[in-house]
């Protein structure tokens, strides 16, 4: 049973609701314009909201501009921190993706020539101003052997002439001492190409009749016991004929970047006289 | 530690940066070093194992630098009797001198060996201009491993 004082307020509400209802029927499809008491009540009223509403905004603002940011810092540490790490992951992708190129050419390379190859890296140069050497990650357990033939893409490198377990050591055939039996490709004159400079080399022992002009290609003969016949050395860059002398002073451009040299091919083949360069059809 | 870091060091950098035959050796300022410090004796013995470390890295005959750097280290010990190693200006004259003989005798050594050298007017020049400069830097160098050897002994001290 209801007792008389909810009856009245079930009453109360009823009549509210009706009174809504009325409201909301005699609206409808109407436009929403304020009466001149509504009006009366807003220019009261919205003063209020105003102060109210900026005294809300500066006190977020403030909020959100200093107390929030006592994070920021470490956020922005943190963000500082990934994107350091994302540079270095960035960097070494571009190395990879860098040796990938040098390694895929070196693997063109490699197939062009039937011979045995294993590709090692250079990890360090001849600490002397004197001599021109390198010293490769790969020695005799990699089934390395002395005199071996070095190469890459672009061609003869050097030859193997000291080992160790896992490192060898590399003379690189523009040292001065170190000496590459060759012949000009189109001409087949021979000469034995020696090293002058990092970028320059001479071929000696040219016949003063011989053929060779400048931009002629330099191959390995495959005489010297150490090269496959047909590894590129150079170009022919200057040619000079002095009639007091025995010989043409022919000078050669190396065609390897010795000052870039990253990794290269050591031919697994003592005894190169079996003339193995032979290219694929 | 620092010649072996300075030895493996070198090659990549020197090449990179310097002409052939132009060699800035603190390898002789590192025995003068250890000569004032450690005495004679050390020194020899560290020229000789600098000399053994040179000759394992390069293409060179073998036994040429450790004959080199023993050359370096008796010519060092002789200059002493004229000039102050512990003085910069000593330091700049004797280990100027000390790397023009050495060039010199490597000159003369690898002529003897039949090495192939090639007849470059500017050889002499290059090998002076290594002396002079790393002379002129062999203050900077001496002071630097004095300032290390300070660190080192205040960190033993510590722990």
């Amino acid at each position: 049973m209801l007792n008389p004082r909810r009856i009245r307020i079930l009453w109360i509400w009823i009549a509210l609701f009706f009174i809504a209802f009325i409201l909301v029927s005699s609206s409808f499809g109407k436009r929403r314009v304020w009466s001149p008491l509504e009006q009366a009540v807003i220019e009261i009223t919205a003063p209020v909201q105003k102060v109210i509403f900026s005294t809300v905004d500066t006190v977020q603002g403030f909020w959100w501009k200093y107390f929030s940011l006592v994070d920021i810092r470490i956020v922005n540490a943190s963000l500082k921190k990934e994107i350091d790490a994302l540079k270095m992951e960035n960097s070494l992708y571009r190395e990879l993706v860098a040796a990938n190129r040098r390694l895929e050419t070196l693997l063109q390379f490699k197939e062009v020539i039937h011979w045995d190859a294993l590709v090692a890296q250079v990890i360090g140069k001849d600490p002397t101003g004197w001599f021109e050497s390198v010293m490769i990650d790969k020695g005799k357990n990699a089934g390395l052997r002395l005199n071996m033939a070095v190469v890459n893409a672009q061609g003869a490198v050097g030859q193997l002439v000291s080992l160790a377990p896992n490192y060898a050591k590399v003379l690189l055939v523009i040292d001065q001492n170190s000496a590459v039996d060759c012949l000009i490709q189109r001409s087949r004159e021979k000469g034995i190409v020696k090293g002058l400079s990092p970028k320059v080399c001479k071929m000696h022992y040219v016949v003063k009749n011989g053929d060779v002009v400048v931009g002629d290609l330099v191959v390995t003969s495959g005489m010297g016991r150490v090269y496959p016949k047909g590894i590129p050395v150079g170009r022919v860059v200057a040619v000079a004929d002095d009639p007091w002398e025995m010989f043409k002073d022919v000078k050669v451009e190396p065609l390897v970047n010795f000052s870039k040299l990253e990794e290269v091919l050591v031919l697994l083949k003592e005894d190169p006289l079996s003339n193995p360069y032979r290219f694929k059809e | 530690m620092i010649s072996l870091l300075y030895v493996l060091l070198k090659g990549s950098i020197m090449k990179e940066v310097a002409p052939k035959f132009f060699d800035i050796d603190f390898g002789t300022a590192v025995i003068g070093y250890v000569l004032i410090t450690y005495g004679s004796t050390w020194a020899g013995l560290f020229a000789l194992g600098q000399g053994i470390l040179v000759d394992l890295f390069s293409v060179g005959p073998v036994g040429l630098f450790s004959l080199l750097y023993l050359a370096v280290f008796l010519s060092l010990l002789g200059g002493c009797r004229f000039f102050d190693l512990h003085s910069p200006k000593g330091q700049v004259i004797l280990i100027c001198v000390a790397v023009y003989l050495k060039e010199l005798f490597l000159l003369l050594l690898l002529l003897v060996f039949s090495f192939e050298i090639p007849n470059s007017s500017s050889l002499l020049i290059l090998l002076g201009a290594s002396a002079v400069l790393t002379g002129i830097l062999s203050p900077f160098f001496f002071h630097f491993l004095y300032l290390l050897r300070r660190l080192m002994i205040k960190g033993l001290q510590e722990t």
